[in-house]
């Protein structure tokens, strides 16, 4: 399903990136960090379009409980498409299609969405090892070995 | 095709109207059409529809055609079907609608009957009769009539009488606004009927779309056509979702056709790809394409345009531009990928084309929306990119080929015709696709305004991201200076935000222009930091490690160093400053231990590296104001700053704490209910503040690196060979000032020309030079020894030079007090000043000058002598003292004895030197002044003769042999000996002076004891008798004297007087005898008591005038005038007599 996964921290440094598929020369592990590095600000742009609105007006501040973590496709290129979320420590996770596969062409919104959240999941897990510092680089293999697992899961 | 779209679609498309028939008055209704047209826009009307869809107001148009029986339209054509009937006529005759008209709308109603119709409406035209309105009861109208045969329980509104508003206007509004009510309410009625059964038939079509024979082309018209509808209501959100349906419907087949087989219908769009003409973005309809897609000849691009101009049309007409633009990007996109989906046939860069055109046709609609323009641009920049790229326009590239120029008039073509106008972006491209110049234009616009756009939505990314695509344009365009400007910009933000591949990637771009442009400054220091790259592979960095030392030895050889970042090839993991044993001082080397790890592949060898040290201002003031009062304050703060130094710091205690690694303050808590059952357990955190505080997120900046050349101390290192991995490097200076200093900016000059310069190390490390100046002692050289005067002493003087070196030439000058000798050299005399010379010597050398002190031994008495010496030093403004402390070799102590008249004196030597000495004596000489002669008395052969100072004495006697006929009186003498260590050869006198008040003999006195009466022996508790004698035996004017018997109370008991006086007769020399009766206390030999004589001077009772008191009173004789001859004499008493004797008397 996803080509690449990213965990990006608060100050939008990567924690995480992870891919998957075929290197060509002009679709690879390289291509596919400016993809998500671009997409942060598609991304930020939705955290401050979102933030305004909620400080409009109070009442959206109950809204705000339940805001969906999950923001969508940030944006798409010819060959890919970018999806965002965001966990309440504005911990990003960015999330890669490839429309050229069959499998990621054909992609719903809530495939996506079930992907994103178990990432966040994943990401939960992973930093709730004591040894973690919050904020370094995720290198534990076994989170590693489970997000390769989420990408090829749904292909 | 020119111009098709724009004749046909006046008719059709935008220009539906509802068709509306008319029957029966034709004549009578061209009357009223004109004004019936024009009142239907004017008011909009509630429509109200089933299925409980939104009530809409709906404003209607109406075209009118005449009813005609034969082309009564399918109900499935919903544009060409008549939505409603209308029967016109203006009979009042009702004989006249009796025979004819009755007839003729019977016949009007078989025809609608026959065709299902049920929409319909009879309208009677009546001219205002003024008489008719006075009539109380109106007889029946025709409109009675036709109603009494016509209408059914529902349809009784569908009859209208309406006023001729041509006759009498003024009369007629309200039954014409009766009437326009009326029909549009009736239209939307039959609308609404229409539209759901057309719906239901779309569906139904609809469902059947995985039959085989099944057409999307055919439903895409179907169903268009409810769009068309609905956009003719003005319900364009609602048209649209029609034409939204038909896009996912088609993505859907599309996408499916990939995994599953494709239906027959599909292979239309699987056909040649001979257009991809600029879509138009305007409300009308693009026929042409329409046409096509009717006659299942469109190819994929085709529908697609059209699909999207019908879908802006509708964003357009209902203001949302920047909809337009968000749905065309993924209109491209998904365009692009449904074409390599199906494999459709088409020249290269066709795609690139229409995608191109999409975008910047898009962008002409959009002006307004900056949002949406930059991923417009963008996407239009690249597609450009792409096609200049496969017309061989690139800069850079070659000549085009014959193929590549063939290939451009192939895409100008299916572009189109163009209009006229110059501005259309399909004339630019063609312009841009014709001449490279044209193209590179064109494109730096395109990536110029896109990267613009970007920047001011801020959107950075993808304004740098633009940026290294400029670059790379720029690069290959010769201007590599251009490019280095972004590439420079987008590396250090990727730095910034730890983006490492990224930043390597670009650095690789960097690299390459800085080959280009011959900045070797920068290809040196970059190859460094690629070579350093942990995140790139092993063999790209060793390549341009090779490349680094190549560049350095072919390029930079007459070059100064360049400067780079220290982090970029090094990580400092610790430094150290190592402890001195003498304390940071000046002239001292000071030594900093640095840990850091290289991360170049290879070795490097590092010619000289440097730590800055730089002074603290702040920490000076203090240290001048010294005479100030305010001081007391000030030092101690200084000394606080200075012992807040750490003289070590690892790296990674340098940076911020991590909040997150704070151990929470949470304590578990158990809630118990009324009942004491438990009713919760939580976890509550003392204080949430603190652990909810905003940390500050802004990262640490790197500062500009510092400037080396106000670095004026510092700490250097040079010629080591820097491993990968761990180094361990010893930094060493000596500091030439005094102050504080703190450890400044660390320098690595690799291979003598790249300076690796870091940051700031810390602000906290640093160390406080002090100064040492020279310092003199003078010295024993036997240090536990005392000082003895009159013995020559080995003494050194040391300078130790501390800090400062001695020059030559330097002098000290000795003084000594007076009576102390100094010798310098062997041979050369005792003086009281000696000047001696320093040799020259570097610092933290000790000189030590041997020197001999002799302090001369006075003839006096005292245990220690006091000596001083003053030191001149060039470098000391005063003058030093040096108090000395002597002691004599020995005390001599000496009496005078007397035997009768006879007078000795003796001698008695000591030494009292704290250490052990040995002192031979010879030749000891006593003499005396004047007419008194000594007789030696000791014994001539003392040759070996030896005092030390371990408590042995020595003692002389000499006789003093007075010439009797001299009268007595004081009298001097001298006693000497010579004296040696016994390893010396020369000896020196020992002088003691000797002063002898009046010694002769006057008195001498006689004691002794006789037993009491009777008895034989002296016995214990008896009384016996004590004789007292005194005689005179030199002359004297003393004849008045005092005895005292001084009994040791113990031992004697005095009965009667213990004194008396008595006087002796001057001219004759009998004694005078006193007798006292004693008594011995106790038994054994008992000392004799003594006796004291004193002179008795009577109390002055005749002369009162003189100056003696008037009692009488003693005064005693010197020593050796009085001789107690018995003084030592003992007497035995026996034991008192035994008791039985007295019982007997009892």
């Amino acid at each position: 399903m996803a080509v690449c996964v990213a965990v990006i921290g608060k100050d939008n440094a990567p924690l995480y990136i992870g891919g998957i598929g075929i290197d060509t020369s002009t679709d690879n592990e390289l291509s596919r960090q400016w993809l998500v590095h671009t997409a942060l600000d598609a991304l930020e742009e939705r955290l401050v379009s979102s933030n305004t609105t909620t400080a409009n007006t109070a009442t959206n501040a109950a809204r705000t409980d339940l805001r969906d973590l999950y923001l969508g496709l940030l944006y798409s290129t010819d060959t890919h498409k970018i999806y965002g979320y965001v966990t309440n420590t504005r911990i990003k996770l960015v999330l890669v299609t490839s429309s050229t596969s069959p499998s990621g062409s054909n992609i719903r919104d809530a495939e996506v969405r079930t992907a994103l959240r178990r990432l966040h999941a994943l990401y939960a897990d992973a930093i709730c090892n004591p040894f973690h510092l919050p904020g370094d680089q995720i290198t534990s293999i076994k989170f590693d070995k489970q997000v390769k697992n989420l990408m090829l899961n749904n292909v | 095709m020119k111009g098709v779209d724009s004749s046909t679609a006046n008719k059709d498309g935008m220009q539906n109207k509802p068709i509306i028939t008319c029957a029966g008055d034709w004549n009578l209704f061209c009357t009223l059409e004109a004004p019936l047209v024009a009142a239907i826009p004017q008011d909009s009307c509630e429509w109200r529809r089933s299925f409980g869809r939104i009530t809409k107001f709906v404003y209607l148009e109406a075209s009118f055609i005449k009813f005609n029986k034969d082309k009564v339209q399918s109900e499935l054509n919903l544009l060409k079907h008549p939505i409603l009937h209308i029967y016109w006529t203006d009979c009042v005759d009702i004989e006249y609608y009796k025979t004819t008209l009755r007839e003729d709308i019977e016949v009007w109603f078989k025809q609608l009957e026959k065709n299902n119709v049920s929409d319909w409406m009879i309208v009677l035209v009546e001219t205002y009769d003024i008489r008719k309105t006075n009539k109380l009861l109106p007889r029946t109208t025709v409109l009675d009539k036709i109603k009494g045969d016509f209408a059914i329980k529902q349809t009784e509104d569908r009859f209208i009488s309406v006023i001729n508003p041509i006759k009498s206007e003024a009369r007629s509004a309200e039954s014409w606004r009766a009437l326009v009510a009326k029909l549009r309410h009736l239209v939307l009625v039959s609308y609404n009927k229409a539209l759901n059964k057309f719906e239901e038939y779309m569906r139904e079509q609809r469902e059947k779309r995985n039959d085989p024979e099944w057409d999307y082309c055919k439903y895409f018209i179907l169903q268009e056509q409810l769009a068309f509808v609905l956009e003719m209501l003005g319900l364009y959100e609602e048209a649209l979702v029609q034409y939204d349906e038909l896009d996912a419907l088609f993505s859907q087949f599309v996408l499916n056709s990939n995994v599953t087989e494709s239906p027959k219908w599909l292979d239309t769009f699987k056909q040649q790809i001979t257009s991809w003409q600029a879509i138009r973005l305007t409300t009308t309809v693009p026929m042409h394409l329409r046409e096509l897609i009717i006659k299942q000849k469109a190819s994929l691009l085709d529908f697609r345009s059209y699909l999207f101009q019908r879908q802006s049309a509708m964003l357009l007409l209902t203001e949302k531009p920047e909809e337009v633009a968000s749905r065309c990007i993924s209109t491209v996109h998904n365009t692009l990928v449904e074409l390599s989906l199906l494999g459709a046939p088409s020249i290269d860069g066709a795609s690139a084309c229409w995608a191109h055109l999409a975008c910047v046709e898009t962008l002409r609609v959009c002006e307004t929306c900056t949002d949406m323009q930059a991923p417009l641009l963008h996407n239009a920049k690249d597609k450009l990119h792409e096609l200049g790229k496969l017309c061989g326009l690139l800069p850079g590239s070659p000549e085009p080929t014959s193929e590549q120029l063939h290939l451009v008039v192939m895409l100008s073509a299916g572009m189109g015709d163009t209009e006229t106008n110059n501005k259309s972006p399909t004339v630019r491209l063609k312009e841009a696709l014709c001449s490279s110049t044209c193209f590179q234009q064109y494109y730096l616009e395109l990536a110029e305004l896109a990267m613009g756009t970007y920047k001011h939505i801020g959107r950075l990314r993808f304004a740098r991201q633009i940026g290294r695509d400029l670059a790379a344009f720029y690069s290959e365009l010769g201007e590599t200076s251009k490019a280095v400007v972004f590439l420079v910009d987008a590396l250090r933000s990727y730095e910034e935000q730890g983006w490492h591949e990224l930043a390597a990637q670009t650095r690789l771009e960097l690299v390459a222009a800085a080959k280009k442009m011959n900045d070797f400054d920068r290809y040196t220091t970059l190859s460094a930091k690629i070579a350093s790259t942990a995140e790139l592979e092993i063999l790209v960095r060793n390549f341009f490690f090779e490349e680094m030392m190549k560049s350095i030895k072919q390029n930079l050889t007459d070059k100064d160093s360049v400067q780079a970042d220290l982090s970029d090839c090094f990580r400092l993991i610790s430094s150290t400053l190592l402890p001195s044993e003498r304390g940071y001082i000046t002239e001292n080397k000071v030594q900093c231990k640095l840990v850091f790890e290289s991360v170049l592949p290879k070795d490097v060898v590092c010619t000289k590296a440097t730590i800055c040290i730089d002074p603290c201002e702040i920490e000076k003031t203090p240290v001048k104001n010294k005479t100030d009062l305010g001081i007391q304050a000030s030092p101690n703060k200084s000394s606080d700053d200075v012992s807040s130094f750490s003289t070590s710091i690892r790296l990674d205690d340098l940076k911020p704490k991590n909040p997150l690694l704070d151990p929470m303050q949470i304590t578990s808590k158990l809630h118990f209910k009324e009942d004491k059952s438990l009713q919760k357990a939580t976890i509550e955190c003392q204080n949430p503040k603190m652990i909810l505080k905003r940390s500050d997120s802004t990262k640490y900046r790197k500062p500009v690196p510092q400037v080396k050349s106000n670095c004026e101390f510092y700490l250097s290192c040079t010629d080591f060979i820097i491993k990968p991995g761990l180094n361990e490097v010893l930094f060493e200076c000596i500091p030439t000032k005094c102050g504080v200093f703190k450890l400044g900016v660390i320098s690595l000059l690799v291979e003598g020309k790249i300076d690796f310069i870091s940051d700031v190390l810390s602000s906290k490390m640093g160390f406080e030079v002090i100064t040492q100046g020279v310092s003199v002692y003078l010295n024993k050289v036997e240090p536990k020894k005392d000082l003895v005067a009159g013995l020559e002493h080995d003494m050194e003087l040391v300078v130790t030079n501390g800090c400062s070196r001695m020059d030559e030439n330097t002098t000290i000058h000795l003084k000594a007090s007076s009576g102390l000798h100094l010798r310098y050299g062997v041979n050369s005399l005792l003086s009281r000043e000696l000047t001696i010379p320093v040799e020259a010597s570097e610092p933290f050398h000790t000189t030590k000058i041997p020197l001999r002190l002799f302090a001369v031994l006075l003839p006096k008495r005292e245990k220690s002598i006091e000596h001083t010496v003053w030191l001149t030093c060039p470098w000391l403004e005063s003058v030093m003292e040096v108090p000395l402390h002597f002691s004599p070799p020995m005390i001599a102590a000496w009496r005078l004895l007397t035997s009768n008249t006879r007078k000795f004196v003796h001698v008695t030597l000591k030494s009292t030197v704290g250490h052990l000495i040995q002192l031979v004596l010879t030749e000891p000489k006593l003499e005396c002044d004047g007419n008194t002669t000594v007789s030696n008395l000791n014994p001539k052969a003392h040759d070996d003769m030896k005092i030390s100072s371990d408590g042995t004495t020595a003692s002389f006697m000499w006789e003093l042999l007075k010439d009797p006929l001299v009268k007595a009186g004081p009298m001097k003498a001298t006693f000497t000996v010579q004296y040696r260590l016994e390893d010396e050869k020369v000896s020196r006198t020992f002088t003691c002076p000797i002063d002898i008040q009046d010694c002769t003999t006057l008195f001498v006195i006689r004691t002794k004891l006789e037993p009491g009466k009777g008895s034989d022996f002296c016995r214990a508790s008896q009384v016996c008798c004590l004789h007292l004698s005194v005689q005179r035996v030199n002359e004297t004017e003393y004849t008045s004297l005092m005895y005292e018997v001084l009994a040791d109370q113990t031992m004697w008991a005095v009965l009667g007087r213990t004194a008396g006086v008595i006087t002796m007769d001057s001219s004759t020399g009998e004694p005078q005898n006193v007798t006292l009766d004693v008594m011995p206390l106790m038994a054994g030999y008992l000392p004799l008591p003594t006796v004291r004589l004193s002179k008795y001077i009577a109390a002055n009772t005749k002369d009162p005038k003189k100056d003696i008191s008037a009692h009488p009173r003693l005064e005693p004789f010197g020593p050796g005038q009085v001789y107690h001859a018995g003084k030592t004499k003992q007497v035995h008493v026996l034991a008192p007599a035994p008791k039985e004797h007295l019982d007997i008397v009892v």
